[in-house]
């Protein structure tokens, strides 16, 4: 392992992506050639050596190759850089422990909302697993590491790699039990709904409630209406959206998970918001801000404060909006693990208001942030939607 | 002939006092908007969502106007109004406005020096008016604004030096849902021991 540290310190690309390409080339069966001809026939030129070279990690792909090898591998470009992007956690990887150990190490490192951490410890505990003896509870851990590394790498916003992972831990569902495949398929109903395909997550999530059904689990069915409920409420039905969470809360309470029962009371809060019931919300975002600043998880404490500035937007009062945002973006701002879905809420309403001001420096900040943001964001939802329009509506003018 | 102007005299007074008690309750006009020629013509709307009626005219203030608004009382009286643009030493004139499918009026005017389009909301539940915003961003004077909702956007046509104008405005607020909805975090626990999650 140090020697492989060592070797990839002298090398100009990324080891990581090259691990990535030569795992994509042996998922598709593809010999080096073969990937060559693909290229060919996609309108690229690759050579077997160059890519032998990018599969070293000697030299990093030019933008044109890899959009040659996203066709060839159909898979989003943005996939590669998002590998390039995981490179920053590479350090945080536990030295030493058993898979279990480690795997529990990823939870606390969520729950902390160490989101890089956590993939750390997931990635990790992964490579140890695959390389133990095949058998029923090694390929379990191996399903339940998958489907933990896949929900860190989607709170980290990279959506095609977490789906990827997810689609190899459903391969092996069939011989699972009924409580795990109801665990993958919400997170893939998650993901689904994280990318706005609600009608997908929607059904991946009833299903997941007939796996479930009978179990009799308290934080399973939370779980499960937690998804529902957000599916609703994406779908503007704030009313029966606020019944499902209320009764996600009451399980996640009776499960001790007094974690995601604070994230159910802001979605509850966004709702109210949602709905104009400003005054409403914003009395359970600060309790739920409350809630969140005393377990000390920065995602739910910058979510918090980011729906609060929303809400005060709403209200015309530009200067609380204002303070949110700051504290919002404060939190989820950090360099190792931005949260840039809310950095991009937080820019979406600094530019709004700077566009109501007429205040043409600001504005165009604001914009430049948001254009820069944009472009790693996969996740899909109302502020990126309204700016796609509005970018859409500016190219059709011109 | 001195009979008869007493008698012309006591008509007048009369009038002048049934017409000053018409204004005061159950007025189809507010009180202090002068249709003499002085103040500008009444815009009147009913909001259908919480049944409140206003009023927004052009209001006569020296060499100026200020745009007054005025909203029907429980009593059948008007509320004293309240202005845009007091004492600025600018013209706010031609108010237009609209009501959306939640409730939420809006109020176009112009201003009569700069030729800006301005735009204030008053959202459902709320008496405060939102300060007002120029919408207009094309260079010239613009005035004679009209409102209409489409869809979820509110369209603003206005007449300008060269012909008519048109600007669209999202709804406040917007009637589509905003904000991020987070999932839970779907994280199996141990083998055997059920989906504590880990937690």
């Amino acid at each position: 392992m140090d020697e492989a540290h060592a070797t990839t310190s002298n090398l100009k690309g990324s080891v990581r992506l090259g691990n990535y390409l030569r795992k994509l080339r042996a998922g598709y069966g593809y010999s080096l050639r073969r990937v060559e001809e693909r290229a060919r026939a996609e309108g690229g030129e690759i050579d077997n050596s160059q890519l032998s070279r990018y599969e070293k990690g000697i030299c990093y792909p030019s933008f044109d190759k890899l959009r040659v090898l996203a066709g060839v591998f159909n898979i989003p470009v943005q996939a590669f850089s998002d590998v390039v992007d995981l490179e920053a956690y590479e350090d945080l990887k536990p030295g030493g422990g058993d898979a279990a150990t480690i795997l529990e190490a990823g939870h606390a490192a969520m729950r902390a909302g160490e989101l890089g951490k956590a993939f750390a410890c997931y990635e990790k505990a992964l490579d140890l697993l695959q390389d133990c003896e095949p058998g029923t509870e090694r390929d379990e851990s191996l399903v339940r590491a998958r489907i933990s590394l896949a929900t860190a790498l989607g709170r980290l916003g990279k959506i095609s790699l977490a789906e990827r992972e997810l689609r190899h831990a459903l391969r092996r569902l069939d011989h699972m039990n009924p409580s795990l495949k109801a665990q993958a398929l919400l997170c893939l109903a998650n993901l689904h709904a994280d990318q706005g395909d609600l009608f997908l997550a929607e059904l991946e999530a009833d299903r997941a409630q007939v796996y479930a059904r009978g179990e009799g689990l308290d934080l399973m069915t939370a779980r499960i209406l937690h998804t529902l409920a957000r599916v609703l409420a994406e779908r503007g039905q704030e009313g029966p959206a606020i019944e499902r969470y209320r009764e996600a809360a009451e399980h996640y309470e009776k499960s001790g998970d007094r974690y995601e029962a604070t994230r159910v009371r802001i979605n509850v809060g966004v709702c109210y918001v949602s709905m104009r019931k400003t005054r409403e919300g914003i009395r359970l975002l600060r309790v739920a801000l409350d809630e969140a600043r005393a377990s000390g998880h920065r995602r739910l404490e910058a979510h918090a404060w980011t729906s609060l500035g929303e809400a005060y937007f709403r209200l015309h009062d530009t200067r609380r909006a204002r303070t949110c945002f700051a504290e919002s973006s404060a939190i989820a701002g950090s360099e190792r693990e931005p949260q840039n879905d809310l950095l991009f809420v937080n820019a979406f309403y600094e530019w709004k208001m700077a566009r109501e001001e007429e205040a043409p420096t600001k504005e165009k900040i604001a914009f430049g942030r948001l254009k820069a943001l944009r472009s790693g964001l996969e996740k899909r939802f109302p502020e990126v939607e309204a700016f796609d329009a509005y970018v859409e509506r500016g190219r059709s003018d011109a | 002939m001195r009979r008869n102007r007493v008698l012309i005299l006591a008509l007048l007074a009369a009038l002048s006092a049934a017409s000053g008690a018409w204004a005061r309750g159950g007025a189809a006009v507010p009180h202090r908007y002068s249709a003499a020629g002085l103040d500008g013509p009444l815009v009147q709307l009913q909001n259908p969502i919480d049944g409140r009626s206003w009023s927004f005219w052009a209001y006569r203030w020296g060499g100026q106007f200020d745009l007054a608004i005025s909203s029907l009382r429980g009593d059948g009286s008007w509320s004293e109004p309240t202005f845009f643009g007091d004492a600025d030493s600018l013209s706010q004139v031609d108010p237009a406005a609209v009501v959306d499918a939640s409730g939420t009026v809006y109020l176009a005017f112009a201003v009569r020096e700069t030729g800006q389009i301005f735009l204030a909301t008053l959202l459902r539940g709320s008496d405060v008016w939102s300060a007002p915003v120029s919408i207009v961003r094309e260079p010239g004077r613009h005035f004679l604004p009209t409102l209409r909702i489409v869809g979820r956007e509110l369209v603003v046509a206005y007449r300008s030096g060269l012909g008519v104008g048109i600007t669209v405005v999202p709804l406040a607020g917007g009637d589509a849902p905003t904000g991020i909805q987070d999932g839970p975090d779907t994280l199996p626990g141990h083998s055997g021991d059920g989906i504590n999650g880990g937690r």
